[in-house]
């Protein structure tokens, strides 16, 4: 094995030409074919994306720009436990601008991000990380956005800088893409998503965190086609974004059979039957995780027991909750109610009303009923 | 509307609902029914579960399936209702279930006379207090159709010509209620209303037929309906 990650230093790319020398064929090409599997295309593409990947003249130049976030995207990128992934993903791409594992600091690192975006205007990926504030901080000499300031400037000035000369922008994890938990209600700072932000159309690749194979993944389509993956109507690529988590999920077929966990514990629970009414989202939620799992294919969150919070999807924090209920609540007025018991209050009242017209009616009956008229008479 | 036969209790029969409209409604009736009760147990799988491996037992596949036929069912019949509310050659009755000054002062009087028990005119379908209950009735089950097909086309391939339809059709739904878990809640409460919507429609049907003893329920069976001569 070549160079362990820690050993990179961004500013001599001939060390990463090293470490692609120094990693195994074998991995290479493994990593090919998860591409591959991972984007749809089939193993007769394996030898292409190698191909591709070898033979990019250049690797893609990356600035990787944090905003409102908890730096998990970052440490779902470095942080993969087969060293040969993880130095592939570092070696495919320069990592020109990266706050948290660059070695420069201050003046040095602000220079690497005006150089980074000089030397390769219009041709780098700029990906960003985390949401946007837009609100304006209370204070006297507060302005929009200073919730947020690196190096002097609020994120949004820093987003539209770099995101306006980039080739393409990728938003990793669900802040970048639509403002994440900080985007929640109440949403003190006026977080939104960077495409919300920038008014710069981005392709999305959300989660909490987002998985690692899928933005490698938009990276590798990117050098085999030159081009961005389709997406859908949220600017998610499709192939990672195109089914449900319960359309391909490995508990599925206790769902058909109609068996469910019931509490987390039971048998079923035991038998890994169907988290549905434990209020998993996965019937709601478009994400990959059932092929291509988090930290190289270890486990996901339904295969580990926990039912789906629906991460991928705009405002999940908002939309999704409760985790544990399979519907949200109803906010009314006054009131918070589950949406059975506003339906049994409606159901109650009605057979109420139907009762107590019935016993009138009976009560009345000889308004009406001429043959108990005519008795009396 | 002939009138075909003079009971002594000086009652003419009337001819009032033709066969396609008590198919329609017989046929709304089944797959409500069917989709009250799938819908439930999609909702709230209770009682019913699964026997032995999962590989061969379909509880919940099943009951999702029949869900879907009724719920084409529905559609097509509900299709055919709107058709004949504006074209039928016999009765074009979308004018009676508008919520017009006219038809709610009407309704009115028919509300207050299950109150006073002073039979109302003569209305040869159905009267304008129930004309308003089925509006909203109806309003329900289109409700159900647009939301529901916006669950159905979530787990359809997203590039197929018959899913891109349905996107097409109902994709403003999940914007007007901002989520796919709103559609969802949606779809879920709408099972409430409805429920609670057709215990009224019954209680009243069953109501009309005891106090005014005009054969109400049975002209949805035979067409037929009595109606008093002065
Ligand atoms: C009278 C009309 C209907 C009623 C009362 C009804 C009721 C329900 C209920 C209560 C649920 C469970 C919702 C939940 O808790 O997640 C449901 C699910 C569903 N309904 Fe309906 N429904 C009706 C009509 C329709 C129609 C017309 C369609 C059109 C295709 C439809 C398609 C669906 C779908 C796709 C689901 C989700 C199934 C799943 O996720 O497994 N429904 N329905
Ligand atoms: S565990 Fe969740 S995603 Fe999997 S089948 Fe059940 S409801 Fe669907």
């Amino acid at each position: 094995m070549g160079t362990s990650g820690s050993d990179f230093s961004f500013k001599t790319p001939e060390r990463r030409m090293d470490a692609l020398a120094g990693i195994k064929r074998r991995d290479f090409l493994s990593f090919c074919a998860l591409m591959s599997a991972t984007l749809g295309l089939g193993p007769s593409f394996i030898p292409k994306i190698a191909e591709a990947i070898e033979k990019a003249t250049r690797r893609p130049s990356v600035i990787w720009l944090h905003f409102a976030e908890c730096t998990g995207d970052s440490e779902a990128f470095i942080r993969s436990t087969n060293p040969s992934i993880e130095e592939l993903i570092l070696n495919i791409l320069s990592i020109d601008y990266h706050e948290t594992i660059m070695a420069a600091s201050g003046e040095a690192a602000e220079g690497a991000l005006q150089k980074a975006m000089k030397d390769n205007k219009g041709k780098y990926i700029a990906v960003c990380e985390g949401a946007i504030p837009l609100g304006t901080p209370p204070g006297p000499n507060a302005k929009k956005g200073d919730y947020l300031t690196i190096a002097g400037k609020t994120g949004l000035e820093l987003a539209k800088e770099v995101c306006r000369d980039a080739a393409a922008i990728m938003c990793v994890g669900n802040c970048a893409s639509f403002g994440g938990v900080q985007a929640q209600y109440p949403n003190p700072t006026g977080a939104v998503g960077v495409e919300e932000a920038t008014g710069i159309p981005t392709l999305k690749v959300p989660g909490c965190p987002h998985n690692v194979v899928n933005s490698v993944a938009v990276v590798v389509n990117f050098l085999l086609l030159g081009s961005l993956p389709k997406t859908d109507k949220l600017g998610r690529p499709l192939f990672a974004y195109g089914k449900r988590i319960h359309d391909h999920c490995l508990r599925r077929a206790h769902f058909d059979a109609g068996q469910f966990v019931e509490k987390f514990g039971d048998a079923g629970a035991k038998d890994r039957w169907c988290l549905y009414k434990m209020g998993c989202k996965g019937p709601q939620t478009y994400h990959n995780c059932p092929t291509v799992e988090y930290n190289d294919g270890t486990s996901w969150p339904v295969k580990a027991g926990h039912g789906c919070i629906g991460c991928s999807e705009p405002k999940f924090w908002d939309n999704m909750a409760p985790f544990y209920e399979r519907l949200p609540n109803i906010k009314l007025p006054g009131v918070e109610a589950s949406a059975d018991q506003i339906g049994f209050t409606l159901v109650g009242a009605a057979a109420a009303g139907s009762a107590v017209h019935g016993a009138y009616t009976f009560l009345n009956r000889k308004k009406f009923d001429p043959t108990l008229k005519d008795k009396e008479e | 509307m002939a009138q075909i036969h003079i009971s002594p209790q000086k009652k003419a029969l009337v001819y009032t609902r033709n066969f396609t409209n008590r198919l329609i409604h017989w046929t709304t009736f089944f797959s409500v029914i069917t989709l009250l009760i799938t819908g439930y147990y999609i909702g709230e799988p209770t009682a019913v579960y699964g026997q032995g491996e999962a590989y061969n037992t379909f509880v919940m596949a099943d009951i999702r399936y029949y869900h879907f036929i009724a719920a084409m069912v529905l559609d097509v019949s509900l299709m055919v209702w709107f058709y004949l509310a504006f074209f039928s050659m016999s009765h074009r009755y979308w004018r009676q279930m508008l919520p017009t000054p006219k038809n709610i002062k009407e309704a009115m009087e028919v509300k207050k006379s299950y109150f006073t028990f002073k039979k109302p005119k003569f209305y040869s379908h159905f009267d304008p207090f129930d004309g308003l209950l089925f509006l909203a009735l109806i309003l329900f089950m289109v409700m159900q159709m647009v939301t529901g097909f916006q669950l159905y086309v979530e787990g359809l391939p997203q590039n197929y010509w018959w899913a891109q339809i349905i996107h097409l059709a109902t994709d403003w739904v999940e914007w007007v209620f901002g989520s796919h878990q709103n559609v969802r809640l949606v779809h879920h409460l709408m099972e409430w209303i409805m429920v609670s919507g057709i215990i009224v429609h019954i209680y009243l049907q069953v109501t009309k037929t005891i106090i005014w003893q005009d054969g109400h329920i049975g002209q949805m069976v035979g067409g037929y309906k009595y109606k008093d001569i002065k």
